[in-house]
């Protein structure tokens, strides 16, 4: 039994001694997806690609992933699994998850990307991050091409900040087009389900809320057994939207990289700290469009980076 | 290239190869029965065709003698095919009148009068309201949408004013340039976010912020070019003296009834007048800005 003991003992000070050396040559870099969806993924990959092209020894980088459910108690939990776990920085994919990070410290350097516009809560001395914006009228613009509309149902998130402001974006659009909005607020898929089959209206628009994003298929199923055409901004979803307009995860993803480097270099942020992408990508789903009777916007399939046949 | 080739695919198709309009019609040179005119892509293919085709057919009846349009899928086009699509003459855009007239040795007749009864057009280069750029020197490193290089609404105002304001090459200064074919299609890529500066002529701006108000609330105008006459109806040199002067007087006497009136209404214009080659002292002088003579300028789009 002693040597049991004697042997476990061992066993966890080899453990202890290997945690403390990766921790102690590397950087312990607490990374929190607010879904786990296409959107950050990408973005993500594009960060460490990008690290590792400015000479980052990414080999070095202790990266510990956190994909929970998209709501606010497990954001929470991921944020504070990493506070515990004393890692040198948080970087934070969405709105969701950024909110929470920063909320939950105010000490570790907190990097946030793929946040639609609105940045306020997360103006603190210990974050920095690269936020994107697209164009919310080019939307509506699109689908009055597409088809007559007088009321979009907007799904969002009541807990997303971003989700909440693009309901307000197309709120002021639609009044001036004489759109009538129709606010779905949902707070978990069970909501999402009810409130999609309940509500009326001609077309969908599927706000940047990670747990929306994150039932995309879900949420195609429903509006194709009621023919309504879906519009998304998040890269990944162009299968299940007729019209998607994604902020450019590329270049998200290179921007996030250099607030990265320069935190890795310099041990703070440095230049410009709030990053803002406007540059976008348009897909057109003309499969969709010709399942669901649309007409067909001219300047869709001649200008979008791509069509899908 | 493929979205230029897509796009006269589709007119072709939706056309189902009928009417008095052809898209490829490559068989005239003025010769008993009819006039061949050449259009520019100002406007997306199926607008054009929308704004042109009741003019065409009146002028027709009017003349006695079938004029049968023919549109280009870019600006340059007009005068790289004038002479192999056997065109007879051709509406030409701002710049494409001065490299038709020095190269084609065309007879400017008739420049459009716009719905503000001046035949005038000015260029604009623009932005997002929102995209924090209010200078030349703002643009660095931003995404470029031009409409043609064969236009000085759509290219080479901007390239001018990029040069007073020490931008010597573009393809270093932007992160990337492309160019959409037509001035309504630079203004939406701005819109989308898929470009951040956009070029346009106040003509085409204003017929889409009158058909959308909320793009005047979206974008800004941070340059205009000094004015010059926006399209310009010219002729072969060989066409016999007293056709022209028929068209001539055919446009330049409109609008004398209410079917004229409706007619001009649907073109977009309030009318034409005489086509003066004085009027594009401007463009000469834009020439000569970026360092270049019209016989030189490349006009062409790779």
């Amino acid at each position: 039994m002693v040597k049991l003991y004697r042997f476990l003992l061992g066993v966890s000070v080899i453990f202890l001694l290997s945690v403390y050396s990766s921790a102690s040559y590397g950087t312990d870099i607490g990374v929190i997806f607010s879904a786990d969806i296409p959107q950050y993924r990408k973005i993500h990959a594009t960060v460490m690609d990008e690290l590792k092209r400015l000479g980052v020894d990414t080999g070095k980088l202790h990266i510990m992933e956190q994909k929970p459910y998209p709501d606010v108690v497990s954001w929470g939990n991921a944020s504070r699994k990493l506070i515990a776990y004393d890692v040198d920085m948080i970087i934070a994919y969405g709105a969701g998850a950024a909110v929470e990070a920063v909320s939950e410290t105010s000490s570790i350097p907190v990097v946030y990307a793929s946040v639609y516009n609105d940045i306020r809560r997360l103006r603190k001395k210990n974050v920095a991050g690269c936020s994107y914006r697209v164009s919310m009228s080019s939307f509506l613009r699109y689908l009055r091409k597409a088809r007559d509309v007088h009321s979009i149902g907007v799904l969002y998130s009541p807990f997303e900040i971003d989700s909440r402001s693009q309901l307000e974006a197309l709120r002021v659009l639609g009044k001036d087009l004489g759109m009538q909005v129709v606010p779905l607020a949902a707070r978990n898929a069970r909501e999402m389900e009810t409130q999609l089959k309940l509500k009326e209206f001609d077309a969908l628009f599927v706000t940047g809320s990670a747990l929306a994003n994150h039932e995309i298929e879900l949420i195609h199923r429903i509006c194709m057994k009621r023919k309504i055409p879906v519009l998304s901004l998040f890269e990944g979803t162009e299968e299940y939207a007729f019209l998607t307009i994604a902020p450019d995860v590329e270049i998200i993803g290179k921007e996030t990289a250099r607030i990265v480097k320069g935190l890795l270099d310099e041990g703070r942020f440095g230049g410009t700290r709030h990053r803002l992408v406007t540059k976008t990508k348009v897909y057109f789903n003309l499969r969709l469009t010709n399942r669901l009777g649309l007409r067909i916007p001219v300047r869709l399939v001649t200008s979008a980076d791509r069509v899908i046949r | 290239m493929k979205k230029y080739i897509l796009a006269i695919l589709l007119v072709v198709l939706l056309s189902g190869w009928s009417g008095s309009l052809d898209v490829y019609a490559a068989d005239s040179m003025y010769g008993d029965d009819e006039i061949l005119i050449g259009l520019i892509p100002e406007l997306n293919i199926f607008k054009q065709m929308e704004r042109y085709r009741p003019l065409a057919e009146y002028i027709s009846e009017r003349l006695g003698v079938k004029i049968r349009l023919t549109i280009l899928s870019k600006y340059g086009d007009v005068i790289d095919r004038f002479n192999s699509r056997r065109m007879d003459g051709a509406f030409f855009g701002d710049l494409t009148t001065v490299i038709a007239y020095e190269k084609l040795g065309v007879i400017p007749v008739v420049s459009v009068v716009n719905t503000d009864n001046s035949i005038f057009v000015r260029g604009h280069i623009i932005v997002r309201r929102d995209s924090g750029i209010k200078s030349a020197r703002d643009m660095k490193g931003k995404v470029v949408a031009f409409a043609d290089k064969a236009s000085v609404s759509g290219y080479l105002f901007a390239l001018s004013y990029l040069r007073k304001n020490g931008v010597r090459d573009i393809s270093s200064f932007f992160s990337e340039i492309f160019f959409t074919g037509s001035y309504d299609a630079s203004v939406y890529a701005v819109l989308d976010g898929r470009a951040d500066v956009g070029c346009v002529n106040d003509t085409v701006l204003r017929e889409m912020i009158r058909n959308d108000p909320t793009i005047d609330r979206e974008i800004q105008i941070i340059a205009t070019s000094p004015e010059i006459p926006g399209i310009t109806l010219c002729l072969r040199r060989d066409i016999p003296s007293e056709l022209r002067k028929s068209m001539y007087d055919i446009l330049t006497g409109m609008p004398r009834n209410t079917r004229e009136k409706k007619i001009l209404d649907r073109f977009g214009a309030a009318g034409f007048m005489k086509a003066s080659m004085g009027h594009f002292k401007p463009v000469y002088r834009m020439l000569e800005d970026i360092g270049t003579g019209v016989k030189n300028y490349n006009y062409r789009i790779k």
